[in-house]
């Protein structure tokens, strides 16, 4: 595997580089918005490990901007790794794409199991064979991670939104909790209850009706959530 | 309604009231003495005009007796009779003469038989009188303006009978009666004006008529009205009727010329004995309503003084009006309790005033309207206005609600509780507000029904999210080294065994850079805690210009080397001291280079430069980084506490470390700036004071 490491903190850079070095991964860095670009389409890496502070290029000033040019052009699993963890920069990391988000200081050990978990996730989704799920009037094919209700045109779900409902129409009637869901969709280690809490939120956008009174996706307070089965 | 006009109407009803009755007493008094004078002077004259009148009758009955007694005397005369028989008529007239001139008789006649035997008298028909069977009466003389008062004795005598009549001129009896009684006499046989007493007098034609009108006036009217003027004099009439067979009057006219000249000035001296006693009195009654009306007018002055609040001039209003004084007293009793109430109410008005004007809150109060009613000194300056402009006018145009936000009024919040409204103020500035409110039971004189405690909380809340993010800034900076530390001890204490010794001291110098990093921050926070909390002090000495770059670049140096990074220091030919603080010179330039390292390429060269100018020394660190933006360097020195929070960028493009250079700089008497330098990298100067040569 080929990581592309994004960090202007040289130092770090180093340090995540030598990480996954160790673990027999191959590694490239970038220490500007401009370099991170240029080695992500020279070298095509298959996962990309991003700050978000860094000396920006134009119309890409921040470490979001980036990983929403990445993502425009792939879904290569991106985790951000930053020293902000606020919750509108967790908001606009999930807006951007991002598959996980990973708080400086890291543990090296820790960061390679969710790089690892990214990785078999990105994988299983890629190479899965899931049939249609459809209950309700809601139509949804995880292979294209598109959804359709309502006679509307399909809608496309990022890689987490897609297996946020996966998981819950799978399981549909039955109530998951919160920790089920986070090592569901972001593997163990990754993920936390607040970035849970805003991928359901972005993910009602796209398939309630109203999603300040939510059809599809219950959310038990104290359980966890549900997918209602039937009117 | 001004008092000033209705006293000065009462002191006029003052006045005339006395004008009415002094010119009324008078009236009263005057006008009966003037009358029962007048009358008295008529009935006096009246008198004498009737007591002369009775004396005239008995003056023409004693002539009329005298004349009969004459003819008596006459016809028995013996000579008489002797020459009537031997009629010698010569002889007869001479003597008849002679008795004539003797017995001062104007007529004397002797008839026989209804015939003229002898007469002397001038104009009058002999025969016609000779002829009359009256014994006495009155004869018209053939002129016309005189009369006889004659009478007729029989005269026995052998021969025949005679008769003897003899009589005297009414003018000359009544000059005799004038002359007896001093009245003027007029003569009216059937309606005509035959003589009058006084020969002086012209008789004219009308004199009878108005002789007749003035006759006999009632005794009641005053003797002016009565009065009957003729030549200059006034006379007073009575008739007398002296024959009525022959229709003979005669008029008395009683000069009163004396008694209307005295009536008149009486009268004249009562009226004007009358006006000065009513002008007397008119004066008294103008001094004396002066007198009561002038405390009245006081009292009133120092009542209206009351009411505009004017308590100082005390009621010092002497009356000899007991009613007057007493009132005066007692105002004045009250205008001390009022003073004094007053002096109190307005020293506490004060202090409460003066309370509420040096408490920072503002203090407002709302009618029901939501008009402000009274504004604080404190809400003036929260709202950069002066407390007198707003009152009076809705809160909602003083307290502009900020866009998308309902009306002020709106906001407040409930009675006891405390709400933050945002405001926008007439310099479209925005101020937050914290205000808490209470409600007023009003008193009747006010209808202000709410009251506002007003804080200005814009910079508490400034301060309070500028702390929040400056924590929040500290604390992301420190994750960067931390993350360093954390990594490379892990990775060091997992791989003990496998690391070669290249591997473990690259890890080594990653884990002494976070330290570098971490000591060179918390460096910067404590010089910034102790420049925020005041208490930021260096200590100058001089400084050996050598020595401080070297221990710089000796801090520096592993990162450098680490980034794969190049520093040209130019070299220090000569001994350069400078006036600074050792220590704090080294973190000026640790800084500067941490700040040149953050920004430059791989492979980068860091220059450091200095020059000695005439007084101090610059120092310059140049990078070929991208360069700072021309609108971000006014920022970029900025301590963190100025900064405008609402420019996020140039928040994160100032960190902690150069806000410490400016303020060491600044300590030290330097300069510190920016300029543009070569490709566009960064050149940061500062300056130092250069040490003389006795300093050293």
């Amino acid at each position: 595997m080929k990581a592309l490491v994004v960090d202007d903190d040289r130092v770090i850079a180093d340090l995540v580089v030598f990480t996954l070095r160790r673990a027999g991964h191959q590694a490239v860095i970038a220490n500007d918005a401009a370099s991170a670009i240029r080695r992500w389409h020279e070298d095509e890496p298959n996962l990309v490990l991003l700050d978000i502070n860094l000396p920006g290029a134009p119309g890409l000033e921040d470490g979001f901007a980036i990983c929403k040019r990445i993502r425009s052009e792939s879904n290569v699993p991106v985790i951000l790794l930053t020293v902000r963890a606020e919750e509108e920069d967790i908001i606009r990391g999930l807006e951007a794409g991002a598959d996980d988000y990973v708080l400086k200081p890291f543990s090296p050990r820790q960061l390679l199991a969710r790089i690892q978990a990214v990785m078999r996730r990105f994988q299983a989704t890629n190479t899965s064979q899931s049939a249609k799920l459809s209950i309700d009037g809601l139509d949804f094919n995880p292979k294209l991670r598109e959804v359709t209700f309502a006679n509307e045109s399909p809608k496309t779900l990022t890689q987490l939104e897609s297996r946020l409902l996966e998981s819950l129409m799978i399981n549909a009637g039955q109530v998951l909790t919160a920790n089920d869901l986070i090592s569901d969709i972001w593997g163990a280690g990754g993920g936390s209850s607040e970035m849970l809490r805003q991928l359901v939120k972005r993910l009602r956008s796209k398939i309630e009706v109203d999603p300040t009174n939510p059809h599809y996706i219950q959310n038990l307070p104290g359980l966890g959530y549900a997918f209602r089965l039937k009117r | 309604m001004y008092p000033d006009r209705r006293l000065r109407r009462l002191r006029s009803q003052l006045v005339l009231t006395f004008l009415l009755s002094s010119l009324g007493i008078g009236v009263a008094i005057g006008l009966p003495v003037i009358l029962l004078i007048n009358r008295q002077a008529s009935s006096q004259a009246q008198l004498i005009l009737d007591q002369a009148t009775l004396t005239t009758q008995a003056f023409l009955a004693s002539e009329q007796a005298d004349l009969q007694n004459l003819a008596l005397l006459t016809s028995q005369r013996p000579t008489l009779i002797r020459l009537l028989g031997e009629q010698d008529a010569s002889a007869l007239e001479s003597y008849l003469d002679t008795l004539r001139e003797g017995a001062d008789l104007d007529l004397i006649l002797v008839c026989a038989e209804g015939r003229e035997v002898e007469g002397i008298g001038e104009n009058i028909p002999m025969n016609e009188l000779c002829q009359s069977s009256s014994q006495s009466g009155y004869a018209t003389l053939s002129s016309g303006d005189d009369l006889y008062l004659y009478t007729v004795t029989n005269l026995e005598s052998a021969e025949s009978l005679y008769k003897v009549v003899v009589g005297k001129r009414i003018s000359i009896i009544l000059m005799e009666l004038q002359n007896e009684t001093g009245l003027l006499y007029f003569l009216v046989q059937k309606n005509q004006v035959i003589l009058s007493s006084d020969p002086a007098i012209a008789i004219a034609p009308t004199l009878i008529t108005t002789l007749q009108n003035q006759t006999n006036q009632p005794e009641n009217r005053s003797l002016g009205q009565r009065a009957f003027e003729l030549n200059a004099h006034q006379y007073i009439l009575e008739n007398l009727a002296i024959d009525s067979s022959t229709d003979i009057n005669l008029i008395n006219a009683l000069n009163v010329d004396n008694q209307i000249a005295v009536q008149q000035g009486i009268t004249r001296t009562l009226t004007l004995a009358l006006f000065l006693i009513v002008l007397v009195a008119f004066g008294l009654g103008v001094w004396q309503s002066q007198r009561i009306s002038r405390p009245i007018v006081d009292l009133a002055e120092a009542a209206g003084k009351f009411r505009q609040g004017d308590l100082d001039a005390p009621v010092a209003i002497q009356s000899s009006v007991l009613e007057i004084s007493q009132l005066a007293n007692t105002l004045e009793d009250a205008r001390i309790t009022l003073q004094h109430s007053m002096e109190q109410l307005q020293a506490e008005k004060a202090s409460i005033e003066h309370l509420l004007n040096s408490i920072v809150e503002g203090m407002l109060t709302l009618d029901s309207q939501n008009r402000i009613t009274f504004a604080s000194a404190g809400v003036g300056k929260i709202i950069e206005r002066e407390p007198e402009q707003i009152i009076g006018h809705k809160v909602d145009d003083i307290f502009v609600a900020t866009e998308g936000e309902v009306a002020f009024s709106n906001q407040l919040p409930s009675a006891g509780q405390q709400r933050r409204v945002s405001i926008k103020l007439i310099n479209s500035q925005e101020r937050l507000l914290s205000i808490s409110k209470a409600n007023l039971i009003p008193p009747v004189a006010s209808d202000a029904n709410r009251a506002l405690v007003i804080r200005d909380v814009t910079n508490e809340e400034y301060i309070h999210r500028l702390l929040g993010d400056f924590m929040a800034n500290i604390t992301h900076e420190f994750r960067t080294p931390l993350a360093a530390l954390e990594a490379s001890s892990e990775l060091l204490l997992d791989n003990l065994h496998s690391l070669s010794q290249a591997e473990t001291k690259d890890l080594l110098v990653s884990l002494n850079l976070g330290i570098i990093n971490l000591q060179t921050l918390i460096d910067n926070l404590i010089e910034a805690s102790s420049i925020e909390a005041g208490r930021f002090k260096v200590s100058i000495q001089p400084v050996s210009l050598e020595v401080v770059l070297k221990e710089a670049q000796e801090v520096m140096q592993p990162l450098i080397e680490r980034y794969e990074l190049r520093l040209d220091i130019a070299p220090v030919t000569e001994s350069v001291f400078v006036l600074a603080d050792q220590r704090r010179t080294v973190q000026i330039l640790v800084n500067l280079l941490s700040n040149a390292i953050k920004h430059s390429p791989a492979n980068g060269l860091i220059k450091i430069k200095h020059a000695v100018l005439a007084d101090k020394l610059r120092i310059e660190v140049i990078d070929e980084g991208s360069g700072v933006p021309v609108e971000q360097r006014d920022n970029l020195f900025r301590r963190f506490s100025h900064l405008n929070i609402s420019n996020e960028r140039a928040r994160q493009g100032a960190g902690l470390g150069l806000s410490v250079v400016k303020a060491i700089v600044d300590a030290q008497q330097g300069e510190v700036g920016i300029k543009d330098y070569l490709n566009g990298g960064n050149c940061f100067w500062f300056t130092l004071p250069l040490a003389g040569e006795g300093q050293l």
